[in-house]
C-alpha cells in the first residue's frame, strides 16, 4: 500500500502511529503540499479534494480522511471493535475529533508554526474557545476511564492523541489538565508506539500559502 | 424500545430521525428545547454530559452520541452502511468530511441566523461563505459524476449530509449553483420512508426533569 505523507501533518502522524502498531509496512511517497504537489492533476486524480494523508491499496483504490484511513487499516484488529455498542463510541470520538479537534486545536497550531496567525482574525477566538471546550470534554472522560471509548486503547485514541498532545504548540494549557497528560503517557506505553512528531521547520516551504485545488 | 433525544429544527437531530423512518424502526421522540437551556439542565447532563442533541438510549440504558456515530450504529447489518472495509471507509470518509468541512460553516450559518435570528457579524459571515461553499463545490464535482456520494448506492453519507445541505438557503447558500447536489437533493426526498425536517415523530414527549 502507498501512504501520501506530509510530515509535519498530525493528521498523517495518526496514520504513521497506527500503521506501526500493526507492523504494517507503508510505501511512503512524500508530498510537499506547500510546493503545491497536492494540487497537481495526477495528485487530483487520485483524490480531488487535494489533500494528504492518502492511502492508495494495491489494487489502486483511493482512500482519504485520516479517521477513515485508520478505520480501514484497523478493520478485523484490536484497535477498532467490530461491531456493536464498542465500534460504535469509537466512532463517536473519531467524529468529536473532527467537529471539535480539527476545527479548533489542529487550525490554531498549523497558523502558529507556519507564521500565518496573523492572516486570522475572528477565526482564532473562536478555535481558542472550541479547542479548550473539547480539552476539558476530554480530560472529564478520562477521569473515567483509561482510554477515550472505553476499556481498551483504539483508533480513537492514536486520533485525538495526534493533535492534542501538541496542543501546547498553540498555547493551550495541558499540565492543569491532568487525567489528559496521564493519558499521553499511557498511549506512549503502549506496544510498538511510534510517536516522532515532525516540526514544520524542517519544511522550508511551509510558510508558504497552501495551494488549494478549488 | 430506542429513545431519541433530540432538538425537532436542528440537522444533527433529523438525521438520526429520517434513517429511523427509513429504516421503519420504532422509537419513543423526547424533545430537548435546546432553546430555552433544556440541555444544560442536571437531568440533561447525566444522559449527556456534553448537553448535545442527539442522544440514542438503548433498550439497555447505555448512550450514544454524535449523530454520525448514531448513524453508523443504526444502520449496521442494513444496505445503508456496507460491510465491505474499503465501502465502509469510503463512507465515513464523508461523514468525516461533513463533521469537520461542512457542518461548522454551513450548519453553523444556519443555526445563527434562522434559528437564533440572529444578524451575523460581517467576519463571521465571510468564513461561513468562503468555507461552506468550498464544501459544496466539493459535493457537486462528486456529484456531476455520481448519484451517492460513497457507493453505487444510497448510504448514510448522503443521510448525513443531506440534513444541513437541504436547509443551506436558511444559512445563506445558494444552491442554484450547484446543480449536482440540486439533484441529489431530490433523489432523497423521492425515497421512500423520506420524512422532512419539520415533521414530529410518532411517538413523542416532551423532556421533563
Amino acid at each position: 500500500m502507498r501512504f501520501y505523507d506530509y510530515g509535519p501533518s498530525q493528521n498523517c502522524f495518526k496514520v504513521r502511529l497506527l500503521a506501526a502498531h500493526l507492523g504494517v509496512a507503508l510505501q511512503i511517497v512524500p508530498v510537499s503540499i506547500f510546493k503545491g504537489e497536492a494540487a497537481s492533476p495526477e495528485f487530483l486524480a487520485k483524490n480531488p479534494m487535494g489533500t494528504v494523508p492518502l492511502l492508495e491499496t494495491d489494487s489502486g483504490e483511493c482512500l482519504t480522511e485520516s479517521n477513515a484511513i485508520l478505520t480501514f487499516l484497523a478493520e478485523g484488529t484490536p484497535y477498532m471493535p467490530r461491531e456493536g455498542m464498542p465500534r460504535a463510541q469509537v466512532t463517536r470520538w473519531l467524529m468529536f475529533e473532527q467537529r471539535s479537534i480539527q476545527t479548533s486545536i489542529s487550525r490554531l497550531r498549523y497558523w502558529t508554526l507556519t507564521g500565518k496567525l496573523g492572516e486570522f482574525g475572528r477565526e482564532i477566538a473562536t478555535a481558542r474557545a472550541l479547542g479548550n471546550r473539547a480539552l476539558d470534554v476530554l480530560d472529564a472522560e478520562l477521569g473515567k476511564k483509561p482510554f477515550i471509548a472505553g476499556d481498551s486503547y483504539t483508533v480513537a485514541d492514536i486520533s485525538i492523541f495526534a493533535y492534542s498532545h501538541v496542543a501546547a504548540d498553540a498555547e493551550f494549557d495541558l499540565p492543569s489538565r491532568a487525567n489528559l497528560t496521564e493519558w499521553f503517557d499511557r498511549i506512549r506505553g503502549q506496544p510498538g508506539f511510534k510517536g516522532e512528531v515532525v516540526p514544520y521547520s524542517t519544511d522550508p516551504y511551509s510558510n508558504k500559502k497552501l495551494t488549494f485545488a478549488l | 424500545m430506542l429513545t431519541l433525544y433530540h432538538s425537532q429544527p436542528t440537522g444533527n437531530s433529523y438525521k438520526v430521525r429520517l434513517l429511523l423512518s427509513i429504516l421503519q424502526i420504532p422509537y419513543t421522540a423526547v424533545e430537548i428545547d435546546i432553546f430555552n437551556g433544556e440541555n444544560k439542565n442536571a437531568a440533561y447532563q447525566r444522559i449527556n454530559p456534553l448537553g448535545k442533541a442527539p442522544a440514542l438510549r438503548l433498550e439497555d440504558e447505555s448512550i450514544l452520541t454524535e449523530s454520525n456515530a448514531i448513524l453508523s450504529y443504526l444502520a449496521s447489518g442494513t444496505e445503508y452502511f456496507p460491510s465491505d472495509a474499503l465501502l465502509r471507509a469510503r463512507v465515513l470518509q464523508w461523514m468525516f468530511f461533513e463533521q469537520r468541512s461542512h457542518v461548522p460553516y454551513i450548519g453553523v450559518a444556519r443555526f445563527q441566523m434562522h434559528l437564533l435570528k440572529k444578524t451575523p457579524r460581517d467576519d463571521d459571515l465571510a468564513i461561513w461563505n468562503l468555507h461552506g461553499n468550498i464544501a459544496l463545490e466539493i459535493m457537486n464535482r462528486h456529484l456531476a459524476k455520481a448519484w451517492w456520494l460513497a457507493a453505487d448506492a444510497f448510504t448514510i453519507a448522503d443521510i448525513a449530509l443531506y440534513a444541513y445541505t437541504h436547509v443551506a438557503p436558511e444559512g445563506g447558500f445558494d444552491l442554484s449553483k450547484y446543480r449536482g447536489v440540486q439533484q441529489w437533493l431530490e433523489r432523497i426526498e423521492s425515497r421512500p420512508g423520506y420524512v422532512p425536517l419539520m415533521q414530529t415523530p410518532p411517538v413523542t414527549s416532551r423532556f421533563l426533569e
